[in-house]
């Protein structure tokens, strides 16, 4: 097992001389969550990809990120954050009301 | 013109408007405070990162929608709506920001992730480098306070920059483009300010949230 990976590695460094490296790719892999990218792009994140554990845990993670901010960005599911304030709400009632005279 | 005969012709348009505009009518302004007051703001809020600024976001939302109540269409409810002038002003709150911003050139690689990948640019081959396992239920704990917390801290410990081009980029209807033009950067400027984005919050999660 230890052996496979060793090999596997040494594939890895030959392939990235010719080929995009993790850096390289984990910069496509962002890129392809927010745009179409040339088939040949996408063709080689999915060959790294497949040969690479932890580029594919990379994608994983920022896929997971963004599902993590979507529960965050929800203002009736994020705990962290806030609320307004007594104060705050009778500051924005008199506003509203000046402004209906 | 036609369209307004066929309307008034066909019962079954007739009855669906009458339905519509029973549904969406707005409510009287003074409640909107109570009402969606703590959504508006908490939304703001979680996106500016600054009560003071979330707060006079809201604040010219309200305005903005009293108004402008003849133009609320219908279409939507009316907290959607709300939100939605919101959202516009979160967007107006960016774009100073960027100009009052002196662009830094050099926002290079930091060195915690530059020191990630070797001199052929592949994950170094060390646990300790690479990206750990984050075990099978990460997903699940992300709903948790502890996830919204640690999130929470590792935005603010983005270079501004970089949070607001992830956080406008993950921001509901944003595309690209408008980022681009919002934050005044080129695009492959854009797409290294968000890959930077997601590397830095991505390590920092691993070692606040999930302490590996």
């Amino acid at each position: 097992m230890n052996l496979l990976r060793k090999a596997n590695y040494a594939l890895m460094r030959l392939m990235a001389r010719v080929m995009p490296s993790c850096k390289d790719i984990s910069e496509l892999i962002s890129q392809g969550m927010d745009r179409r990218l040339p088939l040949r792009k996408r063709l080689s994140i999915r060959l790294h990809v497949s040969m690479c554990g932890l580029c594919r845990r990379y994608e994983k993670q920022i896929h997971l990120l963004r599902r993590g901010f979507g529960c965050y960005a929800d203002p009736d599911k994020n705990a962290a954050e806030n609320s307004l304030s007594p104060e705050a709400k009778a500051r924005l009632e008199k506003a509203l009301a000046d402004s209906a005279k | 013109m036609s369209e307004e005969l066929t309307a008034a012709t066909s019962p079954r348009e007739t009855a669906r408007k009458a339905a519509s505009s029973l549904s969406s009518r707005l409510s009287d302004p003074k409640t909107w405070v109570e009402e969606h007051g703590n959504y508006l703001f908490r939304y703001a809020l979680i996106r500016v990162r600054n009560e003071t600024v979330a707060e006079d976001l809201v604040q010219d939302t309200l305005l903005a929608a009293f108004q402008g109540k003849e133009r609320f269409s219908g279409q939507s409810t009316e907290r959607s709506w709300l939100t939605g002038i919101l959202k516009h002003k979160i967007m107006d709150h960016f774009r100073r920001l960027a100009r009052e911003r002196t662009v830094n050139a050099t926002d290079a690689l930091p060195p915690e992730l530059e020191g990630r990948f070797d001199e052929l640019g592949l994950w170094k081959h060390d646990p300790e480098t690479g990206p750990a396992d984050w075990g099978a239920d990460a997903g699940a704990q992300m709903e948790q306070k502890e996830f919204m917390a640690a999130l929470k801290q590792c935005l603010d410990k983005l270079p501004p920059r970089h949070a607001d081009a992830f956080m406008l980029r993950e921001m509901e209807a944003t595309d690209s483009e408008q980022i681009q033009e919002i934050l005044g950067v080129s695009p492959s400027n854009f797409w290294v300010l968000l890959h930077r984005a997601r590397m830095q919050l991505r390590l920092c999660l691993e070692q606040n949230w999930l302490k590996l």
